[in-house]
């Protein structure tokens, strides 16, 4: 049977995380327009040959629209893609929070596409220890009246290095709504 | 064109036959060179900025490789690569401001020398005198005699005014050659600018060495690199220190990453700009977690530095536990994150990829110097690693240079790209002869291309592990 898990209180808390990042990410790049202020001071002089003077004038462009333009445009479609990633995994988050994962998974009237829920405190994959032992509806896998919440969840399938989940990949083409991560940069390729 | 400054062009014909000459149009006028030394530290605090730009988003990056411990959705891949193109175009980011500096630079030195400001300075305080004895000659010629004139010049008005322009000539040259000097280095300059392309440059690469690739599979593991490493020669570790470096180092085997492939492998930027496997000697993170480990031990964080400060921190105290411990920032911000220009100056300095050797210089002393640095860049690296690193490095030097270089121990290195046979895919492409017999210790064998010794991201993503440890 195919499982899927989730621990909300941590994707939460890294989200919160990436959101406090992206607050300060442009905090050097901004410098960065001031610093080209200044070189471009030191391109020209006070006394220009009118017959080269086209040729200040094309470099003086040239860095311009390096850093104004192209650096400027690179950086900001860096930020807003890690802008669009971080808000879609908000989304995922709410998501299995609000309980839209259950409904979905209660319509299809299946039971091995419902995400485990690590439960709060229980740690994720190097924490084995049992959580306080609330087990709602536990044994609960083929029980399609609740969602699964498995405290302690054990490690198998979320070891960091393993590079999959072990889920059967052709579950997620059949019904979306089990992946809910949108991706709109990816969306648009 | 949007000034950027305050700075008018006060158009001014250069040369004498010009009627709007300031020299009356009887003496070459000298363009002024550009200040572009004064440009120098804001094209170099730009891309410290942009440097210090990436780092925060290599923050991000690893950040959002904990999502792999929380999120098991069917997306999870998804998820986790959903990050990757962008960890290139970060990198592209500092690239792009690395190379505008450079082309800065190359501006300063073409159109800033003092060659051209003496020449602007020697014409300045010839011209006026000049102007002056020609205009003299003019109203002579028109007012005297011939008689006259020969008693006051001592020969014709002809003999005269071939004088004064075979005078002038040389200046007129000159004046000439400034303008041309700082109008190519614009050329250049603009050419450089436009040449480029952050897209290019977003392209990773991901180094194949083994040093690069091997990652630690148990704690045991990173214990017996401790053993091998050069940087732990010159100390005695106890065993009990050495497995508690290596447990903190190891961390239960969950190591940070930026990229992962489609094998779900992750990887780090190393310290010179290529991908490397995260959990691998040369994952920065590992350097990083040594040194803090080894600044909260009471006995290591005493031990001093072996390679030179940073500028501001006295030498004396320039231990483990003043680099790397709680609240100094100065080494530990350099090898890891959150890098301020400071930290960003000292690192560019202690880094020493082929580019920077070349900067650097490989002579001697600088050699012995660079590898110290290699030492303290790389602490988890074997000997060996080291050195066939090292090595590595000094050839592609050599090979971007062309350069025959003296590699110290009365060694030099002859690039001997086209004298010496070679055969398949690697290419003999220096010899080491001995200054003193002049005997050829060794041929170095290595591949001219760095993309054979690099994977692409795509090389990377379709790589079995197998393939990966060649």
């Amino acid at each position: 049977m195919t499982t899927y898990w989730i621990n909300l209180v941590e994707c939460q808390r890294v989200v919160n995380d990436l959101d406090a990042l992206l607050e300060d990410l442009r905090t050097d790049f901004d410098k960065v327009n001031g610093n080209a202020e200044s070189i471009r001071e030191s391109l020209c002089s006070a006394e220009e040959s009118s017959q080269y003077e086209y040729k200040a004038t094309q470099l003086d462009s040239a860095v311009d629209d390096f850093v104004t333009s192209d650096l400027t445009d690179h950086f900001n479609g860096i930020e807003s893609a890690l802008r669009a990633k971080v808000s879609a995994m908000q989304d995922v988050v709410n998501y299995y929070a609000s309980g839209d994962a259950e409904m979905a998974h209660q319509a299809w009237g299946t039971t091995d596409q419902m995400p485990e829920y690590v439960y709060p405190g229980s740690g994720a994959a190097h924490n084995t220890t049992a959580g306080d032992g609330y087990v709602p509806g536990h044994p609960a896998r083929g029980n399609t009246e609740h969602p699964t919440y498995v405290p302690g969840h054990p490690a198998q399938g979320l070891a960091g290095n393993d590079g999959g989940t072990g889920a059967d990949g052709n579950l997620g083409d059949t019904y979306a709504t089990q992946q809910p991560f949108v991706d709109a940069e990816a969306a648009r390729d | 064109m949007v000034k950027a400054n305050a700075a008018e062009f006060h158009t001014v014909l250069p040369f004498y036959h010009t009627r709007e000459d300031v020299y009356a149009c009887l003496a070459p006028w000298t363009q002024e060179p550009p200040p572009a030394s004064s440009g120098s530290a804001p094209a170099e605090d730009l891309h410290l900025n942009l440097a210090a730009t990436r780092d925060r988003l290599d923050e991000i990056f690893s950040l959002w490789s904990e999502f792999r411990d929380y999120y098991g959705g069917a997306d999870r891949d998804q998820v986790l690569t959903s990050m990757n193109d962008l960890v290139g175009q970060a990198m592209a980011l500092e690239e792009g401001g690395a190379l505008l500096a450079e082309a800065h630079a190359t501006y300063v030195s073409e159109a800033d020398s003092r060659g051209l400001a003496q020449v602007k300075s020697d014409n300045d305080s010839w011209a006026p005198g000049f102007v002056e004895r020609y205009q003299q000659f003019e109203a002579d010629d028109s007012s005297m005699s011939r008689e006259e004139f020969e008693g006051k010049y001592g020969h014709d008005v002809g003999t005269e005014r071939a004088e004064l322009d075979k005078e002038r000539k040389p200046f007129t040259t000159m004046a000439s050659h400034v303008t041309q000097a700082i109008g190519e280095a614009r050329d250049t300059y603009e050419a450089s600018v436009n040449g480029i392309d952050l897209g290019d440059l977003s392209d990773l690469r991901f180094e194949n060495r083994n040093e690069a690739v091997d990652v630690a599979d148990s704690q045991e593991e990173v214990e017996q690199w401790i053993r091998d490493s050069e940087f732990f020669n010159d100390y005695d570790l106890t065993p009990s220190q050495i497995e508690d470096l290596a447990e903190q180092i190891y961390q239960g085997g969950n190591f940070d990453a930026e990229y992962f492939d489609a094998e779900g492998r992750g990887w780090v930027r190393g310290p010179d700009g290529r991908m490397v496997r995260a959990g691998s000697v040369m994952d920065p993170n590992l350097t990083e977690a040594l040194f803090e480990a080894m600044a909260r031990d009471d006995t290591m964080k005493d031990w001093e530095l072996p390679i030179p400060p940073p500028e501001g921190v006295d030498p004396v105290d320039w231990t483990i536990g003043t680099a790397f411990g709680q609240g100094t920032s100065a080494a530990s911000d350099a090898l890891g994150k959150g890098l301020d220009v400071a930290g960003r100056r000292w690192l560019s300095g202690l880094l020493m990829g082929p580019a920077a050797m070349i900067s650097f210089g490989f002579k001697g002393k600088d050699a012995g110097e660079t590898k110290e640095r290699e030492t303290v860049m790389y602490p988890l690296m074997s000997t060996e690693d080291l050195e066939q690193r090292y090595n590595h490095n000094l050839l592609m030097a050599a090979i971007e240079t062309g350069a025959n270089t003296a590699v110290g121990g009365g060694l030099t290195f002859f690039s001997a790209l086209s004298a010496v046979p070679s055969g398949g895919s690697s290419v003999v492409v220096a010899v080491i002869v001995d200054e003193i017999t002049g005997a050829i210790i060794g041929y170095m064998v290595d591949e001219l291309d760095e993309s054979m010794t690099t994977w692409d991201a795509d090389e990377v993503n379709e790589l079995s592990d197998q393939e990966l440890h060649g």
